[in-house]
């Protein structure tokens, strides 16, 4: 039995739309900061990704960039615009292989391991010296509930149907 | 039943049923196959080419740290290990799962979904979806350690005092977690339906 979400279009142009909005903010803050015996750091996720990559490190710092925040965005990205194409009835056979791509891409979209990998990181450096939570850290939690009431609004069935509807009338 | 015992090909992408003769989803445009092309095989070589990448994930040290001139590294392990002597069970627990439990657990899950398919096992049809899905949800989880020496190397930049560099282990164990995750896409879950069971 398929039962359809409520209102599942504009809950999820809603909540990619804010997704979009959070990853362009949280890239220009800092996401943690650390202080000991007068030296300090302060990183933002492209900086953490950045100190990453050198020699040998490339592919994997380009591996952390595209799970953690390339992945994650382009889905935001492809959700909004597919939902805005269904609205206004707009190139609906493109409409359909973006659908196809942003749910191909869900299970390469890894924001919340990534927090959950913040969790651990902390614990392991409290010892080592003083760690805080910068703005990023914050827009970043709030992002990962965001993509997941986003995951939980898509409504694949709903888009379905109304793909399929326009496709006989394009027929007829 | 099954869409292929009355001449219907499901799509993989969005579930509608066409005629055998089709080869494109008119909802979904996706290319139709009634199965996978050589799913197992492709299923095989990633499962592979993970193995070989888990053991030196698993032998050689993730990252290397200098804490006031004095340089160490630890593998996976090791790591569970120095979190458990610190009192951080939870911590412990959530890197043994996700590290070293999980992976493990994933590549046997898929031997056995692979074998049983091959050599059509009598094994409960439902049982097998729910073990497909398990490794689909949670293969990506153990990408966590990496992650953590993303963020360990990034911040923990101070001069002589500390500074954290990732270790080759982490090339490894990075790879093999990918390449299990591309091992599970590429069953084709429909092969399940097509072997003895219930």
């Amino acid at each position: 039995m398929i039962r359809c979400k409520s209102n599942p279009l504009d809950r999820t142009l809603a909540f990619s739309g804010t997704a979009i909005l959070l990853v362009v903010i949280l890239l220009v803050f800092p996401f943690l900061s650390m202080a000991r015996s007068g030296f300090s750091n302060e990183a933002s996720v492209p900086q953490i990704i950045e100190l990453l990559a050198y020699g040998w490190y490339y592919p994997l710092a380009l591996a952390v960039g595209v799970f953690v925040l390339v992945i994650p965005t382009a889905r935001s990205i492809l959700l909004f615009s597919v939902i805005l194409r269904l609205k206004f009835r707009h190139d609906l056979v493109r409409t359909k292989k973006m659908f196809r791509l942003s749910e191909g891409l869900m299970p390469w979209s890894m924001a919340e391991i990534f927090l959950v990998g913040a969790g651990v990181a902390l614990v392991k450096i409290a010892d080592l010296a003083q760690v805080g939570f910068d703005v990023a850290f914050w827009l970043y939690c709030t992002l990962v509930i965001v993509l997941a009431l986003a995951n939980n609004a898509v409504c694949r069935w709903t888009v379905w149907s109304i793909l399929q509807k326009e496709a006989g009338l394009a027929r007829n | 039943m099954r869409a292929i015992d009355v001449g219907l090909v499901g799509c993989h992408d969005c579930g509608s049923v066409h005629d055998a003769n089709q080869s494109t989803c008119r909802i979904c445009n996706a290319p139709l196959q009634s199965r996978r092309k050589n799913s197992t095989q492709k299923a095989w070589a990633w499962l592979i080419t993970g193995v070989l990448f888990l053991i030196p994930g698993n032998l050689f040290p993730l990252l290397i740290n200098s804490i006031l001139g004095s340089t160490s590294g630890h593998t996976i392990l090791e790591g569970v290990i120095l979190f458990y002597e610190a009192g951080n069970y939870t911590v412990a627990l959530v890197i043994l799962v996700a590290s070293f439990v999980l992976p493990i657990a994933k590549i046997l899950i898929i031997a056995f979904l692979l074998l049983s398919i091959e050599f059509r096992w009598a094994v409960d049809h439902h049982k097998r979806l729910i073990m497909y899905e398990f490794i689909e949800l949670v293969g990506r989880w153990s990408m966590i350690d990496i992650f953590v020496v993303a963020l360990l190397v990034g911040l923990v930049q101070l001069g002589p005092v500390a500074t954290i560099q990732p270790a080759i282990g982490c090339l490894a164990f990075a790879a093999s977690v990918i390449c299990t995750m591309l091992s599970a896409q590429s069953i084709d879950p429909k092969l399940i339906w097509d072997g003895p069971g219930r």
